[in-house]
């Protein structure tokens, strides 16, 4: 659960999606619990009737129709005008939200390593199927928003350690589709770096407010959030996409190796507690975390929101095919 | 329970509670961690965060396992004690009884088998109450100081006031017993003479100022601690007074018992002086009678064992002082029971006699061994050979005879007497018998008219200045006897009861500083008297036994032949033995050089004899057979061996009261009763190494629950 004084970072797309994993990934498709509404024309089938070769109904002609649309067979041998509707098939938005505040640099193996892994196969699966992927990044306090689409911010240059440089509230890699963006989705996530104290409500404020159209949106923390989650969680929620949360928790969190007298540090704020570590504040603390997973899955399925947890060791084929697969998210 | 040291044990509670209490709420050195949120941990301690700090200290185990260690620690250091004084500054004087009693081995009741002496149990009693004793505070207090006395008939003062511990334990170990009788008085008089003389202060100096000197009286009273039976013999004499504290630490069991020998006496009968009659009183002071064998030991081989039965004694209670506390047991006074044997057996030589008691292996018998066993030194039997001085007196020649059969008497005309005393003849002699003929003064004697042979003279008396002074016969001749000295070796045995003298009385008078001792009062002065010293001595009746009733009493040849065994010195009662507590004095022939004293336990001891042969060595503190020895002439009394002169004399309890060793529960000094505290423990029970104790078990109960907290 210590923060790590000098992270292992990964330097290329190699290390951050598993070249072994990649075949695996190839026969998976992104799916919504909802059917949505796409932007573009794709391989996911809309509700909306569109020009697909899949036979949805028959309607009758009003003029304007499209006259290529009217089925002849019919006419022949009812005299009457129908129209031939066809499914229409749309790609799917899927928006990976990653909470880059420096909490999710800790844990062994780092709670931001595995969130790193994890949006680079998300975003492979829903690049693979020509879906629109968006990846956000919520850190830093100024309100600077990246609307470049595909052109994502530059990282940060100053190191741990120095006063951290003012960064946007929320960055962003967006809209990117097909197999030959993933350089672009890669370089996103190796320019991130967990620092700062996260301000979850404003930046979800933000994602929601510049978010377009309708989609799976898959959010990554550890929701280790002092000013609370609810409000963050709600925005994201609210406009109809289907909204996975996943809470990621490092093994040390989970089963803490703390003991002695200790003066815990905050790694986002700095805040201060004196402990005395003992067996029942151990067991306290289990209970208490416990309880706040509760309250969160209990937040989660009043809105409709799928909350998955997950440890920070768990590998990330394992986190695919198994939990995403078995809550739905991928098929 | 009582604090030696509490204000010690106050200030550091005072520093220390608040240091550790304030220690909890300052922060730890803790180390730092950085945690990707403190949320939860806040969350899951904020029971034990709680704002308030008695709520902290609330749930807070270990600081109150610290606090208990803390107050227990304290405890310690005020140095608890159940029972024990703690009055600062006191000044007692223990007074440790070391008489014979006190070696009676009933000394631990509760173990009888361990066969502890009372003297034993004293001196652990005393050291019991040394420790309890209050040393001085770091913060100045007055410590108690005590003084050591340990006495018998004597009293010893072994270490005066001192606070120091150690040099009153050295001395309480280095007591031994004795075997003398016991008496208080001489230390109680000892205790308080070592008080502080009180200060007053008189107007009158000079300019008007005061005066200071110094009271008879003394300042306060004394602290007696004293340690003992109780079987004391001169408590009536101690004068104890009101501002006197005494505190009775009584040990020995009250149901104890012990028979012992109380008197030995032998005698050779006068015709046979082959035949040795020894005579044993035994006394016991069991509540039952008792059987016991003497057996009788002449050198050391057996001559004979008697079975006596001494009936039970007499326990009696004095009557309470109606002013004595509420609950005080009344004093006991036992009364032994007396028995005696005596044995007869043909002994012509001398040697060393020894009666001892044969005990039945009981195992609630005899506490005292001491009276078991008693000494005399018999000297050999020897018929006299006296010479009779007289115009005629068959009666005095037959008893003369009746003595001594073996040869005739040698009869001496008086008008020869004079010069028959200054012949060799008459310095061969053990005794001369002047029958109404005594040397007239003018005679060429140093030592005025004793002749150099011991003389028992008859109806005549001695001039001045060895005799009394003579103002010539009473006017009617006629004297009655008053009082006679029944003790004295020429009388013992005889009564003058019936004595009528008529006739031949003169009016006697004695000076003082006349040699002259009246044996024999009557009513015109002494009627028979002893004077002289050494070989100048006369045992002198002063009337004509021819003219008065005393012929025909048994008395008279009795006396005749008890008086010139006196002057022969061949008596055996003359002095028979010492007892512990006197000291030995002995007349040794004056050109006795070299004498060296061998104790019972073969100890040596150098003696120097004074000019005149006296030898003193004292006080006695064991019985047993102490041998003088000499380079020199031997008296008539002693033997010679391995070239020296030497002389065995016997040292015995024979003391009755102090054979009874009932331990008195309640002593009465004249008027004042003192109750004891038997049977409860005087010594502090120190409690600041449980208090201690306690320290460390609850910090290590500390460390085992901070350990269990802390297990991960």
């Amino acid at each position: 659960m210590q923060t790590l004084q000098s992270p292992t970072r990964p330097r290329s797309i190699d290390q951050l999606l598993d070249p072994r994993l990649v075949s695996r990934l190839s026969q998976l498709d992104v799916t919504s619990r909802k059917i949505l509404a796409g932007k573009l024309k794709g391989e996911r089938r809309s509700k909306r009737r569109g020009q697909s070769v899949e036979f949805a109904d028959h309607r009758l002609y009003v003029p304007g129709d499209d006259l290529r649309h009217i089925d002849w067979n019919i006419f022949g041998r009812l005299d009457r005008l129908f129209l031939k509707l066809f499914l229409e098939e749309e790609d799917l938005g899927l928006h990976v939200v990653l909470d880059a505040s420096r909490s999710h640099d800790a844990g062994e193996p780092s709670k931001w390593l595995f969130m790193q892994r994890l949006a680079c196969a998300l975003g492979y699966v829903a690049l693979s199927n020509l879906h629109r992927l968006t990846v956000w990044s919520m850190a830093g306090a100024s309100i600077t928003l990246s609307e470049r689409a595909g052109a994502p911010d530059e990282p940060p240059e100053a190191g741990r350690g120095e006063p951290e440089p003012e960064r946007p509230v929320v960055s962003a890699v967006r809209d990117l589709r097909g197999r030959r963006r993933l350089a672009d989705l890669a370089r996103f996530l190796l320019g991130q770096e967990p620092m700062g104290v996260a301000s979850f409500t404003e930046a979800a404020k933000r994602i929601a407010l510049a978010r377009r159209g309708k989609g799976v949106m898959v959010v990554l923390s550890d929701f280790f959030i002092k000013e609370g989650y609810q409000d963050g969680l709600r925005l994201l929620a609210g406009r109809g996409f289907d909204l996975f949360a996943v809470q990621v928790l490092s093994p040390q969190e989970v089963e803490p190796t703390l003991g002695g007298d200790l003066r815990l540090r905050d790694c986002e704020d700095g805040d201060l507690a004196d402990v005395t570590i003992t067996a029942p504040l151990l067991a306290r603390y289990k209970q208490t975390l416990a309880a706040y997973s509760a309250r969160l899955r209990d937040f989660c399925a009043r809105r409709d929101v799928t909350l998955q947890v997950m440890r920070s060791d768990t590998p990330v084929e394992s986190a695919l095919l198994d939990h995403f697969r078995r809550r739905g998210l991928l098929a | 329970m009582t604090f030696l040291t509490p204000l010690l044990a106050g200030l550091a509670a005072a520093v220390a509670v608040p240091a550790l209490v304030l220690l909890y709420f300052l922060k730890l050195r803790r180390r730092e961690v950085e945690v990707s949120t403190t949320y939860l941990w806040k969350k899951a301690i904020q029971d034990l965060q709680a704002n308030a700090p008695f709520q902290k200290l609330r749930n807070n185990v270990l600081l109150i396992l610290q606090l208990l260690a803390l107050a227990a620690a304290l405890l310690g250091l005020a140095q608890p004690q159940l029972r024990g004084q703690v009055s600062g500054g006191r000044r007692a004087v223990i007074a440790i009884d070391r008489s014979a009693s006190m070696s009676s081995t009933d000394g631990d009741p509760a173990n009888p088998g361990a066969r502890t002496t009372r003297l034993e149990r004293a001196k652990r009693q005393a050291r019991e109450f040394v420790q309890s004793m209050r040393e001085p505070t770091l913060w100045g207090g007055a410590g108690d100081m005590a003084m050591l006395v340990a006495f018998d008939t004597r009293a010893d003062l072994l270490v005066n006031f001192t606070a120091s511990k150690p040099e009153l334990l050295r001395a309480i170990d280095a007591i031994a017993p004795t075997d003398a009788p016991s008496a208080f008085a001489d230390a109680f008089a000892v205790a308080r003479a070592h008080l502080p003389d009180r200060i007053i202060a008189e107007a009158g100096g000079a300019g008007g100022g005061e005066v200071f000197k110094l009271d008879e009286q003394k300042e306060g009273g004394v602290d007696i601690q004293l340690f003992s039976d109780g079987r004391i013999a001169d408590l009536d004499k101690v004068r104890v007074q009101a501002e006197d504290a005494v505190t009775y630490h009584a040990v020995g069991s009250e149901r104890s018992w012990s028979a012992g020998i109380t008197e030995l006496r032998a005698g050779r009968e006068l015709d046979k002086p082959d035949t040795l009659s020894l005579f044993v009183a035994l006394s016991s002071s069991r509540p039952e009678p008792y059987t016991v064998d003497v057996q009788l030991a002449i050198d050391g081989a057996v001559a004979g064992i008697q079975r006596a039965t001494i009936p039970a004694a007499v326990t009696a209670e004095l009557p309470v002082p109606t002013d004595a506390p509420e609950g005080t047991r009344p004093v006991t006074e036992v009364t032994p029971a007396t028995t005696g044997v005596s044995f007869r057996v043909l002994r012509p030589e001398g040697g060393v006699l020894t009666a001892t008691l044969l005990h039945p292996d009981t195992p609630d018998g005899d506490a005292l061994r001491t009276d078991d066993v008693a000494y005399l030194i018999l000297p050999p039997g020897r018929l006299l050979d006296v010479a009779l001085i007289t115009d005629g007196n068959p009666l005095v020649e037959s008893i003369l005879q009746a003595m001594n059969p073996s040869k005739p008497v040698r009869v001496v005309p008086t008008a020869s007497a004079a010069a028959f005393l200054r012949s060799a003849d008459a310095s061969g002699l053990d005794a001369v018998v002047l029958d109404r003929w005594a040397p007239s003064a003018g005679a060429d004697s140093p030592e005025g008219v004793l002749p150099e042979v011991p003389a028992l003279v008859f109806g005549a008396t001695l001039a001045a200045p060895v005799g009394p002074i003579d103002a010539g016969p009473t006017q009617t001749g006629r004297a009655e006897v008053l009082s006679w000295r029944r003790e004295h070796p020429a009388l013992r045995g005889v009564s003058l009861d019936a004595l009528k003298i008529a006739g031949s009385a003169r009016a006697l008078s004695v000076p003082a500083g006349s040699p002259v001792l009246s044996l024999v009062d009557g009513t015109s002065g002494p009627l028979i008297y002893a004077t002289g010293s050494g070989a100048r001595r006369a045992v002198v009746v002063a009337f004509d036994p021819l003219q008065t009733t005393w012929p025909w009493d048994i008395g008279y040849v009795l006396f005749t032949a008890k008086a010139l065994q006196f002057l022969a010195g061949t008596d055996d009662e003359s002095a028979p033995y010492f007892r512990p507590g006197q000291t030995l004095a002995q007349r040794l022939p004056p050109e006795a050089t070299g004498v060296r004293l061998v104790l019972p336990d073969n100890q040596e001891r150098p003696v120097v004899p004074a000019p005149t042969g006296e030898v003193t060595y004292g006080p006695i503190e064991r019985i047993g057979v102490y041998t003088l020895s000499w380079d020199g002439v031997p008296g008539p009394r002693d033997v010679r061996a391995d070239g020296r002169s030497r002389r065995a004399v016997a040292v015995n309890l024979a003391d009755q009261r102090e054979s009874a060793i009932q331990a008195a529960p309640t002593l009465l000094f004249g008027s004042r009763v003192v109750s004891a505290q038997a049977g409860q423990s005087i010594g502090a029970l120190r409690l600041w190494p449980w208090a201690l104790l306690v320290c460390l078990g609850v910090i290590v109960l500390e460390w085992w629950v901070y350990n269990k907290k802390m297990a991960l």
